[in-house]
Parts: C-alpha cells; structure tokens; sequence
C-alpha cells in the first residue's frame, strides 16, 4: 500500500519543484535566505496497566525508539521553499513541503500517518436471563456470547496525503487556477460484532480487516473582471473498502431451549443457519460543482452568490442523492455607523427510495404468508429554505451594538409517511453588544433565542401498551405477533428542543503587555412541552477564565480552567425478554 | 417505563511555565488534567402490571440497578517537562520527558481502562 503513496509523492513533489527550477537564472545580487535544522533523537515508551484509552492514538509498542526531525526554509529572490519531515515511529511520521515562484505558482504537498489502537468490546456488560417463576429461579432462555479472538489487538494506520496547487495564467493577473488532491488510506483491523437473531440472543465478536480507501480531488478556476469576481470549483470523492466483506454463520433459528420448532422460528427470518457477509461498507462516490459570484457595487453593498450542484451515490446499493442549492449575501453599508447583512438560500435534496424485498412471513404455516416487502423513503429528500438579516450599529470605537432575526424552513417529503410532507419551522433571534471603553478592557455578550415549531422525531412508534384487548386475531391463529400490534404503539419522544435561550459572555482585562486575563460563559436552555410523554428539558453550562503573565522575561507563565455541565432528562423503558 | 435525568459534569485544567534559566537553558512545565463524569439520575420504574406478569411470568422485573448502566467516571492528566540546552550558536541538546494517566473508575463496554503511559526522549539539534 505504501509504494502508491511514495509515487504519488514524488510526482507531486516533482511538480511542486519543477516551476521553480525552470525560472530564469538569478543573479547574484538578489537577496538569498536559508537556514536547516537538523534534530537527532531517540525516545522510549512504556505502559502501564491499560493503555489501548490513555494511549489511544500511541503506536502500542512498548521501546527505544530513533527520532529525527529535519527542516528547512529559504528564499532566494522571489523565490521560497520550505520543508519540514518528521519520523517519530514507523507507523507515525510527517512531511510538509511548499514553495512559491514569485507570484505566479506556489504549492504545498503534506503527508502524515498516524495510529489508533481500537479496545475490545468485551460485551460483559450486556446481560438478561430469564426466570422461571417469580422467584427468580433462573431458566434457560439468556444472552450469551464468545468471542472469536479473544486476545487481539485491534488497530489500524492512517495515511493521509494532501497537495495543494494554485497557477495565475501568464499575462492575467486576473485569472488563478487551483487544484487540490487529498487522500486518506487506513489499514490494519478491527472489532466486528455479529448480532444474531432474537431466537437464539447470542452475539459473536469478530475481527475485520480494515482497508479504507478515501481519495478526493478538486479543481477550479477564478477570474476577475472589473467589480466582479468569479470562481468554479469541482470536486470529485470516491470511497471504497478493499477488505474482503467478512462473513459468519449465522445461529439455526429455534426454540432457544428445546431446540425444536425450526420451521417456526425459522419461517420468521429471512436468513439463518447458514454462512451470511455481513459489514459490508458500501463504495461511494460524490461529484459536486460550486459557482461563485460576488460583486461590489461600491456605496451600494457587496453581493455574493452561489450556486452548488452534487451527486452522492452509493454504488454497492445503486443509491442516490443528488442536491441543489443556491445562497445570496447582501451586505451594505447604510451609513458609516451601521452596516446590515442580508442571507438568503434554498436548497432542495432528492434520495432515491429502496426497494427492501422480503421472502413471505412464515410462509405455509397457519396465518402466515404475508409479505412485507416495502419501499423505504428516505426523509434526507427535503427543501431547506432560510433567510436571515444582522444589524449593527457601531456609534463610536467604544460600542457595537447588534440585532439580527432568521427564518428556517424544512419540509421532508415524505416523512413522517410516504408523500406527508412534514415540516420544521425555526424562527431564530439575537442581540448583543460590543464595549471596549480602552486598550486594557473589552466585554461582549449576545442573548440567543430560537424557536422550534414540530422539532425532528420519531414519529408515534415510540412504547408499546400493554395488552391484547384492542387488538385482532389471525384467522385459525391465536398469537398476536408483532406487526398485528401497531393499535398499540404511541410515543413522539424526542431530544430535540422546541425553545431554546441561550448567552454568551466574553469579559477580557489586559492591564499591561505582560498579563492578561480573560472570563467567558456559555449557558443554554433547551425546552420541548410539546410531545406526547416528556416535558423535556437540557440545560447546559460552561464557565471559563484564563490567565497568561510574563512577571519577567525570563518567566512565561499560563493557565486555564473550564467548566462543563449537561443535564437532560428522557425516558428510561426496559424491553421485556421472551416478547 | 419511567422518567430520568443524565448529567454529565467535566472539570479542565491547563498550564504551562516557560523558564529561560540563562542564555544557554531554556526549561518548560506544562500540564492538562481533566475530570468527568456521567450519571443516570436513579428513575422511579412503574409496576409491573399483572396482566404482563401473569402472560410472561419468567422475567425477573428488578430495575433497581438500571440507572447505572451508563455512569462514567474518567480522571485524566498529562505533565510533561523538558529543557534545551544550548551548547553553541548551532547545536543544542533537548531533553523531555511526558506521563500521561487515566483513571477510570466505571469500567463499562470495554471494561476497566485504568492506565498509563509515558516517553522520555532526548536528542541533539544541529542547524545549519
């Protein structure tokens, strides 16, 4: 996997230099600059106890290990190049590479890797057996699990190279094109969790090999005519997984204690007792286009437009997303104490619906036979419509003052049912002020409120009563099963708010160059009085106050201390084992 | 089912000292500790009703534990202390050393992770 990586660093870096080496000879009198550094090293790591969470990102090896640095950096006339390597470890290193020929190319190219070491689930935690009486006399119905490789040690590297090109055309100083490449290679391994079905309440631990593919490159140009400033960039990304899908065999679907009713349970999945892949990640790609425009009309304000086209799909499943979107910013000074921002922007988000086909339910036994295959709509197909203006008004250097109100509106097509056309409605507000009566002091604060009107929720499919009364029975079948229960279900719960206030408060004293000390808050309410069975609430909190002094230039001293707090409250419910 | 509260609460620190000794010595102290938690408020579960008893009498309805399914308690901090000694206008000698330590005092999906690790290094700097 490495020897790509190399490639591709040396043609970029080629690409890189080459500009530079073909510019004209320089002659002697122009100012020349360069410095290296060169740092000769060695380190040791130890552990103790565990170290796959304090050491996530450690390489995880226990030694003495050589390290070495190197940099450079000069100039000669309008030329410059600079250079920084790291290699601390084998799975952890760094190159920085940039250069610029007077004003017409300049480049950087970036490489870094790094390791993460991945903990086991040791699934102890999950836990559930029945009980045969009500006494708590233990029967045979229970989660078990095993895990296939007990003593592994799960992690995986992370390339990632990154190169960054931009040209102004020869001649035109109005004309710039840039490209832009990035790609991000992890390999190693990782934990995967098989969940079997609910008849046999067993789950196996797996390992997985990882090999993740990320590459993006982007490409565009931007050119300037008079007031007017256009841009267009194109991105291509594409992911993939060259792992082999990992497989495993999946439990015969029966009583879980007697081992008999195969044709029952098994008549209720669409897959068991035999080998099944599983974790598959799907190959995607994405193209997007963007235009930009933006125009200053001098005392008349600033306008910037854009427009973005993009198609997301998921080629394992031969899905798609494709988006539209457009925005507009008005920015104008009305007078010299006052300036007013205007946004608007529309997008529109189409997902294609999949088609999920189901072998019959219990098909050929009594009150079976019915097929739920079904079209799943995606609620990511939606408009997204917003718009917003700012205020401010700044009277003197001393104060700035500043109000500003928005409007967002989401309407999913076909959520919370096919062609429902659910909405969320947001109208946000702010003010705040600015003060800074001198050099040594300056405070700001800003009050937020948004309102939330049908916040994103499950949709009444929440909790389930208890009972059997209201429901009806399958002819020649007295069980009720799970899809006959639906009269029974209730329950639009959700985490999101409806009301939300919240402040934020800066407080800075820098009473001489030596010191400084600085105070903030952030504190929000977050309230939704709206759903069915929770009055929900989130509170959070986060005070800070920071402070740097340099008593003499000999002493550098700086400290800091935050604060974090989060409390919400949500409804706890307990599955009930064996239905 | 039954109404609860999760609070989660975290403490964070940092500092740092620079001390140039002389012309020759420069030496730095710094630091980050960080102290976290994670509770369920203890909820009031309902009574099981009897019609749910009588159809599924195997079951045993204990909820008295299940607010401390997900309470996390982390404690972590890191120090490290290093110094660069100047011997000329190009070379210097560097020494460091970093420990870094997690305490975890609610061992959950992965089990305790109680930890540490630490790196002592030292080196020479040539610039040119």
């Amino acid at each position: 996997m490495k020897r790509p990586f190399l490639k591709s660093l040396v043609v970029v870096t080629a690409v890189l230099i080459l500009p530079c080496l073909s510019s004209p000879v320089l002659s002697q009198e122009e100012p020349t600059y360069s410095v290296w550094s060169l740092w000769l090293a060695g380190h040791y790591t130890g552990y103790e106890d565990f170290h796959k969470k304090i050491g996530e990102f450690d390489r995880g090896e226990e030694g003495a290990m050589p390290e070495v640095k190197l940099s450079y950096s000069g100039y000669k006339g309008d030329q410059s190049w600079d250079f920084f390597g790291h290699f601390y470890d084998p799975k952890r290193a760094s190159l920085d590479l940039s250069g610029r020929s007077r004003d017409v190319f300049s480049g950087k190219v970036s490489y870094r890797s790094s390791y993460r070491q991945r903990a086991t689930d040791l699934l102890e935690n999950l836990m559930a057996r029945e009980a045969v009486d009500q006494q708590n006399t233990p029967g045979g119905k229970m989660f078990t699990y095993e895990h296939e490789n007990p003593d592994a040690d799960f992690g995986y590297t992370r390339h990632e190279l990154k190169t960054d090109v931009q040209v102004k055309v020869p001649g035109s100083a109005d004309l710039t094109l840039r490209a832009f490449h990035r790609s991000i290679l992890e390999k190693g391994d990782d934990q995967k969790v098989v969940s079997m079905h609910c008849s046999s309440c067993h789950m196996v631990s797996k390992s997985a090999d990882v090999d993740r593919r990320t590459h993006t490159i982007s490409a565009g140009v931007e050119a300037t005519a008079g007031p007017v400033l256009l841009s267009y960039l194109g991105s291509y990304r594409t992911f993939k997984s060259e792992a082999a899908v990992p497989g495993a065999f999946y439990d015969t679907a029966q009583h879980p204690v007697n081992r008999t009713l195969i044709d029952e349970f098994g008549s209720r999945t669409v897959f068991n007792g035999e080998e099944v892949p599983f974790g598959q990640i799907p190959e995607t790609e994405k193209m997007a286009h963007t235009l930009k425009v933006k125009t200053d009309m001098g005392k008349n304000g600033d306008i910037l437009g854009s427009f973005t086209n993009s198609r997301a799909k998921n080629k394992s499943a031969g899905l798609e997303v494709t988006g539209n979107s457009g925005s507009l910013k008005y920015v104008v000074n009305p007078s010299l104490k006052t300036k007013v921002i205007a946004l608007a922007s529309l997008a529109m988000i189409e997902s294609d619906e999949a088609q999920i086909d189901l072998p019959l339910w219990r098909d050929g036994l009594t009150g079976g036979g019915q097929d739920f295959s079904w079209t799943r709509y995606s609620n990511l197909t939606r408009t997204v419509a917003k718009g917003s203006a700012e205020f401010i008004y700044q009277p003197n250097r001393k104060y700035r003052l500043f109000l500003s109100a928005g409007y967002e509106g989401i309407e999913r097509d076909d959520y919370p049912y096919f062609e429902a056309k659910g909405k969320t409605t947001k109208l946000k507000a702010s003010a705040g002020g600015k003060y800074r009566p001198n050099s040594r002091f300056w405070g700001r604060i800003r009050y937020s409120f948004e309102n939330i009107d049908d916040p994103f929720s499950p949709y009444e499919q929440m909790f389930e009563r208890a009972g059997t009364d209201v429901l009806e029975k399958l002819e020649y079948n007295n069980w009720y099963y799970y899809f006959q229960r639906d009269d029974l279900r209730y329950g639009s719960v959700t985490n999101q708010p409806s009301n939300v206030h919240s402040v934020e408060l800066n407080l800075n004293f820098r009473p001489d160059q030596n010191a400084s000390l600085s105070a903030g808050l952030k504190a929000s309410l977050g309230t939704n009085r709206d759903t069915d069975s929770l009055d929900f609430e989130r509170t959070q909190l986060q005070p800070q106050v920071s402070a740097s002094v340099a008593p003499t230039p000999m002493w550098n001293l700086f400290g800091s201390l935050a604060y974090m707090y989060d409390k919400s409250n949500g409804l706890a419910a307990v599955a009930m084992m064996d239905g | 089912m039954a109404e609860t509260e999760y609070q989660n609460e975290a403490v964070l620190f940092s500092g740092s000292v620079l001390f140039l000794a002389s012309d020759r010595l420069n030496l730095n102290l710094s630091g980050n500790y960080v102290d976290s938690k994670g509770a369920l408020k203890t909820g009031e579960m309902p009574q099981v009703p009897q019609e749910v008893t009588d159809n599924i009498a195997a079951a045993d309805y204990d909820f008295s534990s299940i607010n401390q399914y997900s309470d996390l308690a982390y404690a972590q901090f890191d120090v490290s202390v290093g110094a660069e000694y100047v011997l000329s206008p190009r070379v210097s000698l560097t020494a460091d050393a970093t420990y870094f330590d997690l305490t975890d005092d609610k061992g959950y999906v992965y089990g305790v992770e109680t930890g540490s690790f630490y790196v002592v290094r030292t080196g020479v700097k040539i610039g040119f």
